[in-house]
């Protein structure tokens, strides 16, 4: 039997997860609006499908639309500091040309917080506004070796389980829990594979690639056509024979892509050097692996996200990728919108600068391209090749 | 009113020189100095392990060596905390607690941790929920935290001494609560920004010397008859800490009485006590959880507005400033929240956002506010 490629499958999921919504509606299913790092093997189990305001602010910026739909939210109007995704979101309500449509009205939200507090009010807002239940799932820090965090986060588990059952009278199906978390345990080791993909020199995927499949691992985790996604991907991928052929200086990306790039980023900065990597790519890169405990594996896996671990962790994974990679030096993307994700960028470029890899900051947004000014990043980046060259 | 008071708690909140000075003085006095940030860290805690506990105010010194700034749109009460901090403003404390909050003060934890370094950080891991779980969970984590703070400084933590502690605090926030009290039928008394001061003040100071002041003023309150209200606008304020004096006086100049408040160093700080039967940390654990709803918590959006409205029908103001710090996020939703629920009463709000730092309200911002009085003194007529 042939097997379906990559871009057949990413293609098919892109499609079907905007179709399923807007057809779930129509059918009286239960649809959750959920945050990027919600337990969604447990609605997927209870029968509820699942979207995510962030992918779609995404899809958004990438189609241009960002700039008018923050403009359109009116909440800039007094300030333009809040989360872009959010201000997109907001401006949904009052914006017509939206892609796809726009999202389907859901019946319950559920909002954690092992990236950021944002999501939290953002959520808290929408259901507010819309008067939808919600759900919080609070995840304070990495529950590695704390049994009472463990504890406490398994539990809050165990209540949406609860809350969700109250929303759709659906009991949790065990038997597709537990399918659900070995797809999420299968998707994760792929497309940890595909990027080391990347460790060889030519790189096999160009870091805008990477950052194109990224949809599935973050909208379809847990589902049997993200696994077959990224073994499609790695199938056809596989590595050179040609290895170790000296090129251009290896580049990281720390932190966000910018969406409003689309598929110009990162390459357009690429002169004289290749990024090779978005870390950014490797945040959904999540641990299922301790225990067969359903709950268990899902305690650990989402309370210890990248934004959510403790700052030596992040500076040590970053770094273990610079040597694994054979990274030349570091592009930090300072977002605007992303509060948590600019408590590395001072402390990466000490430690790397303790090492001799040359860094430098960029500062723009993930989304919103007001806060983007091409000639001010392209001299960041033109002194940055002096610095390289010189090195 | 004795002027001394009202001029030791400005100092003590608008000088960090001055307040500096005063708090090396209390090191004979305890075991050492515990900043820490936010209303959800129980202070009894760090007062039963012999620690003086005082609230980090930021540092509003315009000249000062601030040269390290975080990224924006860190708030700009972080911005200005880690700037002082990485001028050594706060090397002389022996440790800062961090809570489980806002996305700028886990920026600053992080920042703390790798860049200030002294004195040591800690978290306290609070829940954000309110539910049964979160309030079990937090017991345990208080527990965690004062074994932690026992080890740290050898203190003998028998159950005995945190009752007195909770007393003395529980006395402390009674003595607040009558202080609001007067001021709502004699608002003449003390100036809404004093008032503020004198509360803020609280936050830093000795709190036994806090204790008697706040006798001594309660006892002058009571003592005083009503007088003759100023010819001005009743206002409430409303937002995340505001220690800035001056502006506050500002506002007042501009023709307005602040006549309540629902911040962070406001009436949010006092508005329950801690149970003293039963479990000493479940106790602890319900009065800080349950106590002023804030938008890093999340509770019933219902129960909230209903709360707040409550709580503005009291002192029923002309109108509310909201004044918020740059950049604060959390406080941007709480506006919302908050013009919201004014709606059906009519009353008005005016949102202000402020850098810390900035001692002296703008002209920008001092017309805005006097349009603001201008209206609600035609909205009279
Ligand atoms: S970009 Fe940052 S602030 Fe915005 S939703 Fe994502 S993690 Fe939260
Ligand atoms: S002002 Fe706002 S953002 Fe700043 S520390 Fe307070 S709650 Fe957090």
């Amino acid at each position: 039997m042939k097997l379906e490629s990559s871009k057949t499958i990413l293609t098919k999921l892109f499609t079907e997860y905007y179709l399923t919504g807007t057809q779930a509606k129509k059918e009286g299913k239960p649809i959750a609006f959920i945050t990027a790092f919600a337990p969604v093997e447990i609605l997927r189990a209870m029968g509820v499908f699942c979207m995510y305001p962030e992918s779609y602010a995404v899809v958004c910026a990438a189609s241009k639309k960002a700039s008018e739909m923050i403009h359109a939210s009116r909440m800039s109007s007094f300030t333009q500091d809040l989360c872009s995704y959010s201000l997109i979101d907001f401006g949904t309500e009052h914006y017509e040309r939206l892609p796809y449509g726009g999202l389907p009205d859901p019946d319950m939200l559920i909002a954690t917080n092992n990236q950021c507090g944002t999501t939290l009010l953002w959520f808290k807002l929408l259901s507010k506004k819309k008067n939808i239940p919600l759900f919080i799932i609070d995840y304070p820090a990495a529950a590695d070796d704390r049994p009472a965090l463990r504890q406490y986060i398994r539990r809050q588990h165990e209540s949406l389980v609860e809350f969700v059952q109250q929303q759709t009278s659906n009991p949790i199906d065990d038997q597709i829990l537990s399918e659900q978390i070995a797809n999420s345990k299968k998707t994760c080791q792929t497309w940890k594979n595909i990027h080391e993909l990347n460790k060889q020199s030519p790189i096999r995927l160009s870091a805008n690639k990477l950052i194109n499949a990224l949809f599935p691992i973050v909208a379809a985790k847990g589902t049997k056509s993200a696994c077959d996604y990224y073994e499609a991907l790695l199938h056809e991928n596989q590595p050179s024979p040609e290895n170790e052929s000296k090129g251009a200086t290896r580049l990281l990306w720390h932190g966000y892509p910018m969406w409003f790039l689309a598929k110009k980023f990162p390459g357009c900065f690429d002169t004289d050097f290749q990024i090779v990597l978005d870390d950014y790519t490797l945040w959904w890169d999540l641990d299922y692996s301790s225990g067969a405990d359903p709950m268990e594996a899902m305690t650990k896996a989402y309370s210890s996200t990248y934004l959510n671990w403790p700052l030596n962790q992040k500076l040590d994974w970053v770094e273990s990728l610079v040597d694994e990679y054979a990274i030349g030096g570091v592009i930090c993307h300072a977002n605007r919108s992303c509060r948590r994700a600019l408590a590395d960028i001072v402390p990466l470029r000490k430690r790397l600068s303790k090492r001799n890899i040359p860094s430098i900051i960029v500062e723009s947004d993930m989304a919103n391209p007001d806060f983007y000014s091409k000639e001010q990043v392209r001299l960041r980046i033109e002194s940055f090749r002096e610095t390289l060259r010189a090195s | 009113m004795n002027e001394q008071i009202i001029e030791h708690c400005r100092k003590l909140v608008s000088d960090s020189d001055y307040r500096k000075t005063y708090l090396l003085g209390l090191k004979d006095k305890y075991r050492g100095l515990t900043g820490y940030f936010s209303n959800y860290i129980p202070e009894e805690i760090i007062a039963a392990a012999g620690f003086h506990p005082l609230r980090i105010i930021g540092s509003l010194n315009t000249s000062g060596p601030h040269l390290q700034t975080l990224f924006n749109p860190a708030c700009s009460f972080v911005q200005d905390v880690y700037a002082a901090a990485c001028s050594g403003e706060f090397s002389y404390l022996d440790h800062i607690i961090f809570p489980n909050s806002c996305d700028s003060l886990k920026l600053l934890y992080q920042m703390w941790e790798s860049e200030v370094k002294e004195p040591s950080a800690y978290t306290l891991l609070h829940p954000i929920n309110t539910d049964g779980g979160s309030i079990e969970y937090f017991a345990a984590q208080i527990k965690v935290f004062a074994e932690e703070l026992h080890r740290n400084s050898g203190a003998d933590f028998s159950q005995e001494e945190p009752a007195n502690v909770i007393d003395k605090y529980n006395r402390m926030r009674g003595l607040l609560r009558q202080l609001y009290d007067i001021r709502k039928s004699n608002k003449a008394f003390l100036a809404g920004s004093d008032t503020i001061a004198l509360m803020t003040a609280g936050l830093i100071m000795d709190r036994d010397e806090y204790h008697q002041i706040l006798e001594q003023v309660v006892q002058e309150g009571r003592k005083q008859k009503p007088q003759q209200d100023k010819l001005s606008k009743n206002i409430m304020l409303i937002g995340p800490l505001m220690d800035n004096i001056h502006f506050l006086e500002q506002i007042e100049e501009s023709g307005a009485t602040i006549v309540d408040d629902d911040i962070t160093n406001g009436t949010r700080y006092f508005d329950r006590d801690v149970q003293t039967q039963g479990d000493l940390y479940e106790n602890l654990d319900r009065r800080y959880i349950l106590s002023g709803p804030s938008p890093t918590l999340y509770t019933d959006p219902e129960t909230d507005a209903r709360l707040f409205q409550e709580k503005v029908a009291g002192p029923n103001p002309d109108g509310i400033i909201f004044i918020n710090q740059k950049f604060c996020e959390p406080h941007v939703h709480n506006y919302l929240a908050k013009a919201e629920a004014l709606k059906p009463m009519g009353i008005p709000i005016l949102m202000l956002e402020v850098e810390h730092n900035r001692c002296e309200a703008n002209e920008r911002e001092l017309l805005r506010i006097e349009s603001f009085l201008e209206m609600l003194a035609v909205a009279e007529k």
